[in-house]
């Protein structure tokens, strides 16, 4: 699939401009690339380190050639090469179709009709590399693509096969031996015969699901290639009598390509007649999805810009804390309640600065019930409003938007590190990961919009303070900060109460200059906030319509704010929406309600929705992780549903305790839980038995994750906490 | 002396080559088979940097160019899925064009082709569905399409999409009758569209009875019994002789759909791919139609612009 450049991939190879990354392995990267005349290729280039070994660049070269050989009928078209440029490449024609292993994950098993078709195609191509007195010697799932008029057969094995047949006898070879023949297994010629019996390989895999040797180390399934006998369970039957044949260990024995060509398909109608709707779908889309596809470029990494504002040494963190415990003692009077630290694992929080609890500690005695963990740290009474807001910046900051002031508190232990009292409103406070911005403006006289920077740790300025003239800075909503661009909601004029609804703009501030990017007027309908989420070049906004009917979806240009496409979607309760609640990954916005939603970045079209619709039924706000995207379901529990088509993998096993999800908290996805929260806490979705495991006790509602530390730090009404993040 | 001038620059350049450019794009290919008769001609075309490939359509000969230019204008504020987005339009005097970014396409007639005759019901629920939507759009912008048709209807791989916006308003002016044009589909011209009437959304729900009885048999006026039965009455209320008597785009519903067929799910739970009823599931286009998308889609990833050193000698 595409997915984007990263800062250290180059713009150009030869005459070829990248845009996008196909893949990449152990011989090099794959790219999605394009000639000066438009002409759009998969480029594969070879890594450098491999490109300085002639033996190498010889069999770089002969799998080019090889690639010719079998042509653009069974295999990728060969656009141009060049083995000895100083980094080798090869350009083929982009192959619209998923190869064969992706195929059956994305919809199990393929039927019958479509294994014979594809294995009577597949045979014939083997048959014409035969004839050229070539074998392929890694056939594989992997190295099958189907496309809508037949599978093409891509990577030979040449450039692995020479040479490496030491590392084969010693079981040390790269990749899986699952496909190989007995024959490439002994370490012996792989003659034709031996692709015979890959393909045979492939098609149990097409027909079941597992390959005939099942997994394990290499060096096993080498011996039950050699030895044991396929394990053809679930083949179908009438399919059994060919591939037990081509799984003879002798090479006599096994039938013929031609053979195979007459007897596994009897020719009528075309390959695409034969192929499941799920995989007609999805070439369908690779078609459409290639054309769509704005090339972008992840950043570098920011880390040099988090260390400018939020020094990481433990010297200055402890003077970080002492300032942030010196400003709470200043200021806690004003009713922000207690703060407290329970099982802190940090042996440092004893050393000078860490304050005081002050107040009641007020952590239930009992909070570790039935195997939850016990929390961090935890604290008491945040934002009796539910309005809370969470920022994490800089990874180790974590700043709460409370009624009338923000606070920022240090993942570590909970402890604040500093307040602003100047923040009256959630929509005055976002953050780009490095620092924090807030907006304020004039009460009296003329308007101006003035954004302040604010350094994680410390509060104090990182930065001048911009002024926008002529924009009442009182009511700004400051959406979302990213790549130097602040996006804002923002009203014409200065404050004046009888002309709020008027002069409503989406309004950009270039951050390193001050001064503003854009601007484009929109209609005032009386609701807000916008939810906004920067994708590639994409502005991502939603909020509730004016009638709070329906749920507004838009994308804007983030370079000249001009609209892109928008979208109405039926969506109820979604005013208690808070920012961090819209979800998209590079292809897709998910929102919940009536449905679970998916509408694509690149024309705002729904791609696909889960769920009947009919069912009284509510979807949460989702979230997305990898290649799934999961939501608490009401009355149910969690679900998980592939992003592409929307087909449900897997749900909660519900268990003997009843729970009550929460449809509009956001569950985060861990590598050994799925937290969902649910009424009275959040609850930990075991990933491998899929029941919740225990349930952490807490009224927090809103989630964020601190990766470097492993911790979720959750807010609610009267308490935040931080438990361990698995 | 302005047209002359115009036209001894242009014989500088090959003849060939000043008719395969639009402003800034060269064509690559027709999308319409020869003989076709849409309602404005459609390309497919790249700019000359070979970054961006676009959809671009022009008016048949004998159009107001301005008229032409003043509705590709209008069309360009529709938005929405199933409407192919205006992204550029020819400059103050060049010939009139305008484009949208190319996704693989198919006419709405070379999809019957391709699949060897009518389409299954569940794709002709899903058209319907789509095309209502868009037209409900439209509608509510105060737009008329006026030129809905089989040829004005692209299938591509997420759903259909309406072109050739009022290129058929350009073709004539409101009170002399339509029929016999270039580019009008006869079939599916309601009848008071076809004696010179002003173009109203009632007319574009005739007209996309048409398209659909044309999709579900291949003909624009076939006989009642040649249409399924599930779409009879849907494509009959399009139909009626008066316009008073047709539904509004926005009333008419496509659900209930047949029962999707790969994405059920036993907990009850199903996945569709459209708010009009889960009619774009996976399956909702036959493999032979999927098959031609790709096609066109690889044919036109390899396509490439010749040399521009050598078209500009």
């Amino acid at each position: 699939m595409l997915s984007p450049l990263t800062h250290d991939d180059p713009a150009t190879v030869a005459t070829y401009r990248l845009l996008a990354r196909l893949g990449s392995g152990g011989m090099g990267t794959v790219y999605l690339a394009r000639t000066p005349g438009g002409r759009t290729v998969a480029l594969k280039t070879v890594h450098a380190r491999l490109a300085t070994d002639p033996a190498f660049r010889s069999r770089f070269r002969l799998e080019t050639d090889a690639a010719r050989i079998i042509g653009a009928r069974h295999g990728a078209a060969v656009v141009d090469a060049d083995p000895l440029a100083e980094t080798p490449w090869l350009a083929t024609e982009y192959v619209l179709g998923p190869p064969l292993d992706d195929a059956v994950a994305l919809g199990g098993p393929l039927p019958e009709p479509t294994v014979r078709a594809v294995g009577a195609a597949l045979a014939g191509a083997l048959a014409q590399l035969h004839a050229s007195d070539v074998v392929h010697r890694d056939l594989k799932p992997s190295n099958v693509l189907v496309t809508a008029y037949g599978p093409k057969i891509i990577d030979f094995g040449i450039a692995r096969a020479a040479g490496d047949d030491h590392l084969t006898r010693t079981g040390a070879a790269a990749g899986t031996p699952a496909f190989m023949s007995p024959e490439q297994a002994s370490g012996q010629e792989h003659p034709p015969a031996g692709d015979v019996f890959a393909l045979a390989g492939v098609l149990v895999f097409a027909a079941t699901g597992h390959g005939p040797f099942g997994t394990g180390s290499p060096a096993d399934l080498l011996y039950r290639v050699r030895y044991a006998e396929p394990d053809l369970t679930g083949v179908p039957e009438a399919l059994l009598p060919l591939l037990t044949a081509c799984l003879a260990k002798d090479p006599a024995a096994r039938p013929t390509t031609g053979f195979l060509v007459d007897h596994l398909h009897d020719g009528h109608g075309e390959f695409a007649d034969h192929l499941p709707p799920l995989l007609l779908a999805d070439i369908a889309r690779r078609a459409t999805d290639v054309w769509l596809h704005a090339p972008h470029r992840l950043p570098a990494p920011a880390e040099s810009a988090v260390a400018a504002t939020a020094p990481n040494t433990p010297l200055s963190r402890r003077r970080a804390l002492t300032l942030g415990g010196g400003s709470l003692l200043g200021l806690a009077g004003a009713g922000a309640g207690g703060w407290a630290w329970l099982n802190s694992r940090d042996p440092g929080r004893s050393t000078g600065g860490t304050p005081a609890p002050t107040g009641p500690t007020a952590v239930p005695a009992t909070t570790a019930t039935d195997g939850a963990p016990a929390p961090l740290w935890q604290h008491t009474v945040l934002d009796r409003e539910e309005r809370t807001t969470q920022l994490l910046a800089g990874d180790d900051v974590v700043g709460f938007a409370e009624t009338v002031s923000f606070r920022a508190v240090d993942t570590k232990d909970g402890s604040e590190l500093w307040n602003e009292s100047a923040v009256m409103h959630p929509h005055q406070i976002t953050t780009d990961g490095t620092n924090y911005y807030l907006s304020d403006g004039n009460f009296d006289g003329p308007g101006v919009l003035k954004i302040r920077t604010l350094a994680p740790r410390t509060g104090k300025e990182a930065a001048r303070t911009i002024q926008l003239k002529g924009i009442d800075g009182t009511t700004t909503q400051l959406l979302t900060a990213t790549g130097g661009l602040l996006f804002t909601a923002s009203r014409l004029g200065k404050r004046d109460l009888d002309a709020e609804n008027v002069g409503w703009h989406l309004l950009t501030v270039d951050l390193r200059t001050g001064k503003e990017a854009w601007r484009q007027p929109y209609e005032w309908d009386g609701v807000r906030p916008w939810l906004a989420q920067v994708v590639g070049d994409q502005l991502i906004l939603g909020k509730n319509s004016g009638d709070l009917e329906t749920f507004l979806l838009q994308a804007r240009d983030t370079r000249t704010g001009r609209q892109l496409w928008k979208r109405r979607l039926p969506l109820v309760d979604s005013d208690s929406f808070i920012p961090g609640h819209l979800t998209t990954d590079d292809r897709h916005v998910y929102t919940g309600g009536d449905r679970l939603r998916a509408v694509r970045l690149s024309d705002g079209a729904v791609a696909w929705e889960y769920g009947t619709g009919t069912a009284p039924l509510r979807y949460g706000i989702p979230v997305v992780a990898g290649s799934l995207v999961y939501t608490n379901v009401s009355g149910q529990g969690l679900v998980a549903v592939e992003t592409t088509f929307g087909i449900e993998r897997w749900k909660e096993e519900v268990g003997s305790r009843p729970l009550a999800p929460d449809t509009l908290s956001k569950p985060v996805i861990g590598t050994k839980y799925a937290y969902a929260p649910v009424r009275g806490g959040l609850s930990a979705v075991d990933l491998s038995t899929r029941t919740s495991a225990w349930v952490f006790p807490t009224d927090a509602s809103r989630y964020v994750v601190d990766q470097e530390r492993s911790r979720i730090i959750g807010a609610g009404e009267s308490s935040a906490v931080a438990i361990p993040f698995e | 002396m302005e047209r002359s001038r115009t036209e001894q620059e242009s014989t500088q350049k090959s003849a060939q080559d000043s008719a395969r450019r639009f402003g800034p794009h060269r064509l690559i290919t027709r999308l319409d088979p020869p003989h076709a008769s849409p309602p404005c001609r459609r390309y497919v075309a790249r700019t000359e940097d070979g970054e961006r490939t676009v959809l671009l359509s022009t008016p048949l000969p004998g159009t107001d160019p301005a008229r032409f230019a003043a509705e590709a204008d209008a069309a360009r504020h529709l938005i929405g899925p199933w409407v192919a987005p205006v992204t550029s339009v020819a400059g103050p005097g060049e010939p009139p064009w305008y484009a949208s970014p190319y996704v693989p396409a198919l006419p709405l007639p070379v999809a019957l082709a391709v699949h060897g005759g009518p389409l299954p019901e569940a794709t002709v629920r899903a058209v319907g569905a789509a095309l209502a939507e868009a037209l409900a759009a439209a509608h509510a912008q105060g737009l008329t399409h006026a030129g809905v048709s089989p040829a004005s209807v692209l299938l591509t791989a997420d759903g259909p999409r309406l072109t050739c916006f009022g290129a058929v308003r350009a073709a004539s002016a409101d009170g002399e009758p339509r029929t016999g044009l270039p580019g009008i589909d006869p079939g599916s011209l309601a009848p008071e569209q076809a004696s010179g009437g002003r173009p109203r959304p009632p007319g574009d729900v005739f007209a996309l009875g048409a398209v659909l009885a044309y999709a579900a048999t291949g003909h624009t006026v076939p006989e009642r019994d040649e249409i399924p039965p599930g779409l009879r009455p849907l494509i009959a209320s399009c139909l009626a002789r008066d316009p008073a008597d047709r539904p509004t785009a926005a009333a008419l519903t496509f659900a209930p759909a047949p029962p999707p067929t790969a994405s059920s799910s036993p907990t009850g739970h199903a996945t569709t791919l459209n708010p009009a009823g889960g009619l774009l599931a996976p399956g909702w286009l036959p493999g032979r139609v999927v098959a031609a998308l790709a096609r066109q889609s690889s044919e036109l990833l390899a396509a490439e612009l010749p040399a521009v050193a050598a078209t500009r000698a």
